[in-house]
């Protein structure tokens, strides 16, 4: 099934993925970002908080935003 | 001001609007992009056309100067490809609908606990907790975003970050965070994400982006350091200074206020004053590596008070001895008068 995945971690970009069927939300982002912990995360499914054994439905749509950024100055 | 739903439809409509302009202004900027590719590439099929002409002519030296401009002009076109594919992958996305806006606003205020509108500057707010960052109180932040700027988002000035209860650093009143500066927040790793989150209309996640700035530290790249937020203290005083006030000491390693630190008069370099000394002769601050001995005494001193290695004590002794000698040489010499028995 096709889900939107909204990537704020990198290029900010926004794509339709495939995902299996009966897929957690937790399972779907150790399979996108397998390096991070979900702490370090905002993870949104259709703009709510969703408990990690959300599972995922068709079109919905996922955002991950990392909740640890590094500024600089210019 | 706080809205009801009519307004927030309104307000979405007004954000839409602005980023139609300026997603108008990218096709604009396209042509340029295109062109960029294009023009190379008409370059180089002048280059095949003057080819043949030499080939047919035999003009070798002429074709040989011909592939050396046809590798320059290749050189431009990578770069040129690249800046054209991300400009077309940015128009990728649809422009949202107003009720997809509409839908970010009321994120917004479910993750910020409250969105504002300032229908006469036209600037949205949401507000952070307080923030800490390593042991140093910050205060809360108002992040406004600029929706009359959005059209015009390559400047970046569309975001200030306003501090509520400013705890600026010391040493400079308009960095109230180690990221923000005049009230501009330096993004970083943020600002390719904060833009493409604006252009395609993800409002809340503009926020949520700059909330998570503000909340990191970066140690290695902030307008003023944590470390030096309330000033630096000075090693041999405590005063705190700013860092245009302090002095490194160059031998113990150590910072210095302009009163407990000086300079060494012969070669400049900075030091406190403890790791300072004076000539003995004439009292003028030296360090220890500029200090020099004197060949007979051993004394040590600066080099004005020396002269061919001597100090002026020994070389007045010096000066005694040598008449002394002068005047024993003449008397052993016997004159040319005197018989000899």
């Amino acid at each position: 099934m096709q889900i939107l995945y909204i990537n704020n971690f990198g290029g900010g970009f926004a794509d339709y993925v495939t995902v299996a069927a009966n897929t957690t939300i937790e399972k779907f982002f150790q399979l996108q970002l397998p390096n991070e912990n979900t702490g370090d995360f905002l993870i949104r499914v259709n703009r709510q908080p969703v408990p990690r054994e959300y599972v995922l439905q068709e079109n919905d749509r996922v955002t991950i935003t990392p909740t640890k950024l590094e500024g600089a100055k210019i | 001001m706080e809205l009801i739903d009519k307004q927030w439809l309104k307000l979405a409509d007004s954000i839409r609007h602005q980023l139609q302009t300026y997603r108008i202004q990218q096709y604009s900027d396209l042509r340029s992009l295109i062109y960029n590719v294009s023009l190379p590439q008409g370059h180089l099929e002048m280059i095949r056309q003057a080819l043949d002409k030499c080939s047919y002519k035999n003009w070798w030296a002429a074709a040989k100067k011909l592939t050396l401009k046809a590798k320059k002009s290749l050189q431009d076109i990578p770069s040129a490809v690249s800046k054209l594919e991300y400009a077309l992958a940015a128009l990728d996305p649809p422009l949202p609908a107003n009720r997809d806006i509409y839908a970010e606003l009321k994120q917004i205020q479910e993750e910020f606990g409250r969105l504002e509108y300032d229908q006469d500057e036209n600037i949205l707010s949401a507000y952070t907790d307080p923030i800490e960052l390593e042991d140093i109180y910050l205060g809360d932040f108002q992040i406004q975003l600029h929706l009359s700027h959005i059209s015009a988002m390559k400047n970046n000035n569309f975001l200030k970050v306003i501090a509520l209860d400013p705890h600026p650093a010391a040493c400079n009143d308009a960095v109230t965070h180690p990221h923000v500066s005049d009230e501009y927040l330096c993004a970083g790793d943020a600002t390719a994400s904060i833009q493409n989150a604006l252009i395609n209309g993800r409002i809340c996640d503009v926020f949520i982006l700059v909330r998570s700035v503000l909340e990191t530290y970066n140690s290695l790249s902030p307008y003023v350091s944590l470390n030096e937020w309330d000033g630096i203290s000075c090693y041999e005083c405590g005063y705190i200074a700013t860092e245009e006030e302090t002095f490194y000491c160059e031998s113990c390693d150590h910072i210095f206020c302009l009163e407990c630190s000086s300079l060494c008069h012969f070669c400049e370099t900075s030091m406190c004053i403890s790791c300072l000394t004076s000539c003995p002769v004439c009292e003028i601050s030296i360090c220890e590596s500029c200090l020099q001995t004197c060949k007979e005494c051993e004394e040590t001193m600066c080099e004005s008070c020396l002269e061919d290695g001597l100090c002026a004590s020994c070389r007045e002794d010096k000066e005694t001895d040598d008449e002394k000698e002068t005047k024993e040489i003449k008397c052993e010499i016997p004159s040319s008068n005197q018989q000899v028995a």
